[in-house]
């Protein structure tokens, strides 16, 4: 580590700033309270004084560093090299802060040609590890499973960003798309290049964490417990936030809550579509309580184990199976409505509900369409939430068109979801303020085709 | 007891789960037919004079929505009814599970338990398609202490019975609450209170 990569000298410096080092692990130190540290290229070094000095330690070159955390403005780096490991503890004066991650992060990243996102200042940590994705394809079988490659991985609070050392384009993951993030996978599926050094270790599942989406797993090894540990930690206590908004619910690779989309994918079977009063008649409310709890806190295996909130059903063991499935029906239908009206904000976000209602109110056929496009695609409406109302105008579509067999024609159906699409905090308490969201909900049940065209 | 002729309508409301057939069997009743669409209500409310027992009486049958999402306008008619029918349909045990659910909320609001309510298992004619006994539908009214009547509103089956037996329900409940403002107010006169006493309660109440 004591011979810097010959790019250095030609950088500029990119950072220079006070920090106190809480702690270090490395060949000769002395702990300082009070240093300055220098960033210039991709290395890092520590001097006594602002004069850039006598040096602290050694100097350190990001090429070697294996893994970073950040936590407010407390900073822990670890390099290693040649086999010797130093430990770097630290904190960042606090208005410098944002600038220095942001430039580390530059070194790290920057020189291979990623593209930054808006989130990534504010990175909570940076390692080196093995990754590979492999793909399910459920409709065909098709399995891809890509090769173990070395990469540099930053984890963001948003984004997982995987970018792999042979090859310029990274992988960016929503973390959003995370359903579940386990520790274990079978020692078969090691990458080859940490086998050794896991092997040596007792707790071998610790090395290796995989996160499971809706099509896709991404594994990531490394031989390197703290690494790995670290990522799970963050990830973990990421997505096990309770989905209290759409905006932070688990995504499916379209864009729309998990939850959701599997609810009306439930639902989209022709039998269940047909069943008599579906979206009207209410399931058991315990029922119903225990399923939207599970909405909100485990999405990621709600339908899989729908079954389980059954308790007392219409008709007893001995009858038919044909209620059993129509009660899951009115089950799904009222914890979809509540789950959508849990949210802090409506799905048709508050500060568009009157111009919507006036859109809607316009007598010009032709205005009246252009208007309501304009409130749909205004910069107010979140695009998670856009893609999840047009997602469920379709399926009331669906139902509606069956309305010979369910009864619920769109006029039905309007009533009756109007309160979960235009939710509010503040309760409704006469009829005049219900009319114009039954009358908005059923322009676009009705005009779904015509906004979508 | 002499009633005035032009007293203040009762107010009866019908409430119960979704689709149970709130509307249809408030619509059998006021305007003597069979609603065969199927229209979530929102809130609608009835007029019609009728004779219980040879009296004249207003009545003002307001008919709610059977979905929660609509509960916020609970409060109100809760408040101002004189009595409810709380309806499930037989078919649908979902209904009937709700039953206890509502009693609660009214006798909560009123802040009594022996309120004017009726229990009614409505789509009786579903014989086929029972999930809720005649029995269970009995021993939940016998729990709740109020009366229980099947009907069908689409045969036109005890529905006006139903009605009916709450108007009459509501009668003795107001006649009784009555004659305990009575009797209360005469209390002062026949127990040896002092006047003073009286006067001070007087003034505190006002």
């Amino acid at each position: 580590m004591d011979s810097l990569p010959s790019s250095s000298s030609s950088s500029l410096v990119s950072f220079c700033g006070r920090i106190s080092i809480i702690g270090s692990r490395s060949r000769p130190f002395q702990p300082r309270k009070d240093a300055f540290l220098r960033l210039r290229g991709d290395v890092i070094t520590v001097h006594r004084d602002e004069e850039c000095g006598q040096l602290v330690l050694p100097p350190l070159s990001i090429h070697y560093l294996i893994l970073a955390k950040k936590k407010g403005s407390l900073f822990k780096m670890y390099f290693r090299a040649d086999g010797s490991e130093t430990v770097l503890r630290f904190r960042v004066e606090e208005p410098l802060v944002s600038a220095f991650s942001f430039l580390l992060l530059e070194s790290w990243q920057g020189r291979r040609g990623v593209s930054f996102m808006e989130d990534d200042g504010d990175w909570n940590a940076l390692a080196r590890g093995w990754a590979r994705r492999k793909r399910e394809n459920v409709e065909n079988g098709m399995k891809e499973e890509e090769e173990w490659r070395e990469a540099s991985i930053t984890l963001t609070n948003q984004h997982l960003t995987i970018l792999f050392d042979d090859k310029e384009k990274e992988e960016r993951i929503d973390l959003r798309r995370v359903i579940s993030c386990s520790s274990h996978f079978d020692s078969l599926d090691w990458c080859s290049s940490v086998r050794k050094e896991k092997e040596k270790e007792e707790r071998q599942s610790a090395y290796s964490i995989r996160l499971n989406m809706n099509d896709q797993f991404v594994s990531i090894d490394s031989g390197e417990m703290k690494m790995v540990s670290t990522l799970r930690s963050i990830i973990s206590q990421s997505i096990s936030l309770p989905q209290t908004s759409l905006v932070t619910c688990r995504l499916t690779e379209n864009g729309v809550p998990l939850v959701i989309e599997e609810a009306i994918r439930f639902l989209s079977d022709e039998n269940r579509l047909c069943t008599r009063g579906i979206y009207r008649i209410s399931a058991k409310s315990s029922m119903k309580t225990r399923l939207v709890d599970h909405m909100i806190h485990s999405p990621g295996s709600v339908f899989t184990s729908l079954h389980s909130f059954r308790s007392e059903t219409n008709g007893n063991v001995t009858n038919e199976t044909n209620d059993y499935a129509r009660d899951e029906v009115y089950m799904v239908c009222d914890g979809l409505r509540s789950f959508l009206r849990r949210m802090e904000s409506p799905l048709i976000p508050e500060v568009l509900h009157i111009p919507l209602f006036d859109a809607i109110a316009e007598l010009s056929p032709s205005s009246r369409l252009e208007k309501v496009l304009s409130v749909l695609h205004s910069r107010h409406f979140p695009s998670i939430h856009l893609k999840t109302l047009f997602l469920l105008l379709s399926h009331l579509r669906d139902v509606a068109k069956r309305n010979e067999d369910n009864g619920m024609t769109s006029d039905n159906l309007s009533r009756i979801l109007a309160p979960s699409l235009f939710s509010s905090e503040s309760s409704w308490e006469v009829l005049d303020e219900i009319t114009p969201r039954v009358s908005s909900t059923l322009f676009l049940i009705d005009n779904f085709h015509l906004i979508t065209s | 007891m002499v009633r005035p002729p032009h007293q203040n309508p009762f107010k009866l409301v019908v409430v119960g789960g979704g689709g149970v057939g709130k509307s249809a069997l408030t619509i059998q009743f006021i305007q003597r037919y069979f609603v065969s669409d199927y229209d979530p209500t929102i809130e609608d409310s009835y007029r019609k004079q009728c004779f219980v027992d040879d009296d004249i009486c207003q009545l003002e049958v307001l008919d709610t929505a059977g979905q929660e999402e609509f509960s916020t306008m609970r409060e109100q008619y809760l408040r101002s009814g004189h009595g409810f029918l709380i309806v499930f349909a037989v078919s649908d045990k979902n209904s009937f599970s709700e039953v206890e659910q509502l009693h609660k909320l009214i006798s909560r609001v009123k802040d009594r338990d022996d309120f004017p309510i009726l229990l009614v298992g409505n789509k009786a004619d579903l014989e086929t398609d029972r999930h809720v006994l005649r029995e269970e539908g009995e021993e939940m009214a016998r729990r709740l202490h109020v009366p229980y009547v099947e009907c069908s509103a689409k045969m036109r089956m005890n529905v006006d019975e139903a009605f009916h037996h709450l108007v009459r329900l509501v009668r003795r409940y107001q006649q009784s609450e009555r004659q305990s403002i009575d009797s209360s107010k005469e209390i002062p006169v026949n127990t040896p209170m002092s006047p003073v006493r009286r006067k001070k309660k007087n003034c505190r109440i006002q």
